[in-house]
């Protein structure tokens, strides 16, 4: 147990520092560590490593932001002596918890804010993989695959399944916005609706109709952002027009922001977008309240020239501090995660425990 | 005939009067060194060996006689044991498995069926498990090429050749007809009778068919170990029904001039149990194959100076995939594909004089491929391979070298196809043997070999790509070799040989931003040691001992990008070091065998860290069997003892194998 030793050394050192720099920072009530084998700094941030496909290599980074030094290749094998699974798709917090979906091995998981396994649930055989997370008033929300897929509604605490309501073939993300989910509903790529549903009555509302192939979806100030992919070309070997739309979260009006992303995250009043192309990615900002599109580049590569011409996998925000986590792929070696000041300036950069970096979620 | 069918496999005995020789050797030389042999007047009466060690090509053979006494499960059962070879196993009693030499993809592997190549351009990697043992009378691997240039010119295509040649029946004891008859069965529910007859037809030919059949639950126990948990599993979908059938004709003028005819089907339905996913052991995957095949060979002395060799081929193969799953649009999906190949080859040998003979042949095949899947290209593919080769032999050296060219275009009615290719490679094999008493041999191979882009490659959905070229690679050989006798030690055999192999152009699975894509990008370099040896001890005067082993020493680097992670690393499933061995001993009471195989750690993925690793293993197996006299009929029984270490391991990551397990046969010969 390097590690332990390691934060039993540094763990009172930070302590005083942080006693000592900011008397009212001790948060010791947001954070659960029952169980936990090993002693951890206050702020976390855990990164989800999606692994690659059969692998059963999917797992959990840990990653201490204040020191840059602390990192836990796979938390939750140290903390449950256990193997994640195959094919992590997504990851949130929520209270105390994280919450991950284990796409292949069709579990989702409940752990503490340790990394510590406290419930799970197998996905019963008459719904398809789980995929995307969204959580609200101490429920969790969960799409699964199938024609047509679905919304699990389900506890908490126990991960017991509450409820379900039929969606469109296959949907992907998911957002909560003001008593209702937003989910794509991507028709493995044939799909242009996004499904609401009202969680007071968990029904069907309506599908709003966006472009085609939609996928990623956000909320951020209080309106909802989506990523439609649109048609595979095959002469380029990619989705040329993945446009982001914005969904008026009390008209349903959408609009198409006229700018591309293969991926996007919200901090305050900002939409921050990533488009994986050749030769040179594209980045974008958008101010929810002027309203207007700003393609240039939020984060300063300096010290990182190779992220100029790389594959974005992942683009995180803590929402405690607005720092800005990316993640690079190759898809079959262990994918590199760059922590950036909101500001854009670059923090540090590591190897993250595994392959396919997808998610962040960080407690403060 | 068939009321003594019944009787045969019903009693499992037989009461019929008549003996059929045992069997001895049948062709375990190859046909260069039987020239004085004629099928009908062949009388053995020591075990003659293949010439394994004059020869500039590492070849290693084992015959039907080492197969049935080290009691080896199926052909990749005996090909894995090979020096140099990986069979990639998925497990399961049906599982997928393909073979690959020193550290090439399987795709450089050619599969030689009596002489003619089994193609398959869809996938480019043959499948051994279609293959029974049950009619193989000689399995032999040569790396580089065969040294007989008397041959097709697709056969000098590959890195290395895998042969299986069947065994041809004797009827040495002046009866027309023969009959064997076997009947096996083992753990997990395998029961696996098979059937041989053959009859003479005249004076110079013959026919004969072999019937096989396979069926098994599959259902296995293995420990499935999950970080620090390790748990007791059962690996389900893993059933198997297959059929096999084949039929045989020979017609014989004299060993030079003869015509050989052959149809085969083989019918198979399995569950693919894929590899285990954690915390889900749902998998429905199944797949059905059926292949049909017909080939022809003629060859004749023309004259004293010229011989001529014909071949011809007709496969059909069909497959059929299924998954069910949510994710797809009706809850499942069925993926057909149908092949078809048409082959023809013609060779001409002109035999200067004893040292220096010459080859030229030619060779087309049409492949084409039809699939249901959605935008399939249902490709046509026209190859022409064309080769010249010559041998000089002498005294304290033997010479061989060859030339090929290959020319292939492809056609589609659908879509834009990939541009023509083709490719020169040569070759060039050198045996010393300095000594004219003392069976000592100093041999050098180079050859220059490529493997083409398949259908998949190049068409495959969004994965292929119609800009692939060749994967090319460099074979080079060093060797050392000796055989003779020593004061106790009857016979003895040892082979060393250095080995360094450069692949350019690899044929890669890449990740471009959105899809995977089939691109030449790879380099790899693989350096290794292979080394065998055997022995024949007599202990008494009845019971004698025989040893045999080998093992592998391999370094498999990517040398692709000095700033990759994966630079230098030991590329997927290529261990450092893998061993086998095996100790039969013969007495009048019994034979009994014991053989073992393994291999070090390996890397699932390119990067060689300890989450991507796999460990080595060990496998350990016992046989024995007798043989005896009952009623008239020669009976053999067999029982075999699999991995009684029960050794949990994995050939692929989470593809596990079965544990310790037996298997019994009883076979009768009338």
């Amino acid at each position: 147990m390097k590690t332990k030793h390691l934060f039993r050394l540094i763990l009172p050192l930070i302590v005083s520092s942080a006693l000592f720099l900011s008397c009212s920072n001790d948060n010791d009530d947001d954070l659960d560590d029952s169980g936990s084998l090993i002693d951890l700094p206050s702020e976390r941030t855990f990164i989800l490593n999606e692994g690659s496909w059969g692998g059963n290599n999917s797992n959990l980074t840990f990653y201490s932001p204040e020191t840059g030094e602390e990192i836990i290749s796979d938390i939750y094998y140290t903390q449950n002596g256990k193997l994640l699974g195959d094919l992590g798709q997504d990851i949130i917090s929520y209270n105390k918890d994280m919450y991950i979906t284990v796409a292949a091995s069709k579990r989702l998981v409940k752990l503490n804010s340790a990394g510590v396994e406290t419930a799970s649930l197998s996905i019963p055989a008459k719904f398809g993989d789980p995929r995307y997370l969204a959580a609200d008033d101490s429920k969790i929300y969960l799409t699964v695959y199938g024609n047509p897929g679905y919304v699990l509604k389900i506890n908490s605490t126990d991960l017991s399944i509450e409820d379900s309501v039929a969606v469109g073939y296959n949907p992907e993300n998911i957002a909560y916005s003001d008593d209702k989910l937003y989910v794509s509903n991507t028709g493995y790529g044939s799909g242009n609706t996004v499904a609401v549903i009202n969680t007071k009555t968990f029904k069907l509302i309506e599908n709003v109709e966006v472009l085609i192939n939609p996928n990623k979806i956000i909320e951020t100030d209080d309106d909802l952002y989506v990523i439609s992919y649109g048609a595979y070309n095959s002469d380029t070997w990619g989705f040329d027009d993945m446009l982001v739309q914005k969904i008026d979260e009390d008209t349903h009006v959408v609009t198409d922001l006229g700018v591309k992303a293969s991926l996007i995250a919200g901090y305050k009043n900002t939409v921050y977008g990533i488009y994986n192309t050749t030769p040179l990615v594209k980045f974008f900002t958008y101010n929810t309240k002027t309203r207007q599109v700003s393609e240039d580049r939020f984060l300063d590569f300096t010290e990182t020239p190779e992220l100029t011409a790389a594959t974005f996998y992942m683009l995180s925000i803590n929402p405690y501090n607005g720092d800005i986590y990316v993640s690079t792929t190759d898809y079959s070696t262990n994918g590199d995660v760059y922590h950036f000041r909101n500001d854009g300036s670059f923090i540090k950069k590591f190897e993250s425990g595994g392959i396919n970096p997808n998610n962040a979620v960080f407690f403060k | 005939m068939l009321k003594c069918l019944t009787t045969i496999l019903i009693a499992l005995l037989c009461c019929l009067s008549c003996v059929l020789r045992a069997q001895t050797d049948d062709g375990v030389q190859s046909r260069e060194k039987t020239k004085v042999d004629t099928l009908q007047e062949v009388i053995v009466t020591e075990k003659r060996r293949a010439n394994t060690v004059r020869i500039a090509q590492p070849l290693q053979v084992v015959s039907k006689e080492e197969i049935a006494a080290y009691g080896y499960g199926g052909v990749a059962d005996a090909v894995r044991r090979f020096s140099g070879v990986a069979v990639k196993d998925y497990g399961g009693i049906g599982g997928l498995k393909t073979v690959s030499i020193r550290g090439f993809d399987p795709n450089h592997t050619a599969v030689s069926y009596d002489g003619v190549v089994v193609g398959n351009t869809q996938a480019g990697q043959v499948d051994i498990s279609r293959f029974s043992l049950e009619n193989i009378g000689e399995l032999s691997l040569s790396i580089g090429q065969e040294s007989d240039i008397f041959q097709s010119a697709r056969m000098l295509s590959a890195a290395g050749v895998l042969n299986l040649k069947t065994e041809q029946p004797d009827f040495l004891s002046g009866s027309k007809e023969a009959l064997r008859a076997k009947i096996a069965t083992a753990s997990f529910g395998i029961v696996n009778p098979s059937l041989r007859y053959a009859r003479k037809l005249g004076k110079r030919s013959a026919f004969w068919v072999d019937a096989t059949y396979l069926r098994a639950d599959g259902t296995y126990p293995f420990r499935l170990k999950n970080g620090n948990i390790t748990t007791k599993e059962k690996r389900y979908n893993s059933d198997v029904e297959s059929y096999f059938s084949e039929a045989n004709y020979l017609y014989q003028r004299n060993d030079s001039n003869d015509f050989r005819l052959k149809v085969y089907y083989f019918n198979s339905e399995r569950g693919l149990p894929g590899n285990v996913i954690l915390y889900n052991s749902d998998n429905k995957e199944r797949l059905w194959d059926k292949n049909f095949f017909t080939q022809a060979e003629w060859q004749n002395k023309l004259s004293p100076l010229f011989s001529l060799k014909a071949q011809a081929k007709y496969t059909y193969s069909r497959s059929k995939y299924r998954d069910e799953n949510q994710r797809y649009e009706t809850g499942e999906q069925t993926d057909k594909h149908r092949q078809n190949e048409m082959y023809t080859s013609v060779a001409l040998l002109a035999a200067f004089s004893r040292s220096l003979s010459a080859s030229v042949s030619a060779d087309v095949a049409v492949n084409t491929l039809k699939s249901d899947i959605p935008d399939a290209l249902d490709p046509t593919r026209y190859t022409t391979w064309g080769a010249v080769a010559a041998k000089y032999t002498a005294t304290y050296l033997t010479l061989t070298g060859n030339l090929l060219a290959t020319y292939i275009s492809e056609s589609s009615d659908k879509s834009e196809v990939a541009a023509d290719r083709h490719k020169l490679s040569p070759s060039l094999a050198m045996v010393l043997s300095p000594w004219r008493d003392v069976n000592l041999n100093f041999r050098f191979l180079y050859k220059s070999t490529y493997r083409n882009p398949t259908f998949n490659d190049l068409y495959y959905l969004r994965v292929g790509n119609r800009n692939l070229q060749p994967e090319s690679a460099d074979e080079y050989n060093l060797g050392i070799t000796w055989s003779g006798a020593l004061s106790f030690v009857k016979y003895c055999r040892i082979t060393a040989d250095a080995y360094r192999n450069n692949v350019k152009n690899k044929i890669v699975a890449l990740p471009t931003t959105y899809v995977w894509k089939m691109i030449n990008m790879g380099k790899v370099r693989i350096e290794g040691i292979d080394v065998t040896g055997a022995a024949e001890i007599p202990l008494t005067e009845k019971i004698s001992l025989n040893l045999s082993g080998g093992y592998t020493f391999q370094k498999a680097v990517d040398v692709t990008d000095p700033t990759s992670k994966t630079y230098k690393n030991q590329i997927p499933y290529s261990p450092k070091h893998s061993y086998n061995g095996g100790i039969l001993v013969a007495t009048p009471l019994c034979n009994v065998a014991y053989t073992f195989i393994g291999v070090s750690r390996r890397y699932v993925l390119p990067q060689n860290t300890e989450a991507n690793m796999v460990n080595g293993y060990t496998e350990h197996s016992l046989s024995a069997h007798k043989e005896f006299t009952y009623a008239g009929c020669n009976l053999r029984l067999q029982g075999e003892l699999i991995n009684f270490t029960d050794e949990q391991y994995d050939v692929i990551k989470y593809y596990p194998m079965p544990g310790r397990s037996f298997r019994l046969s009883l076979t009768i010969n009338y």
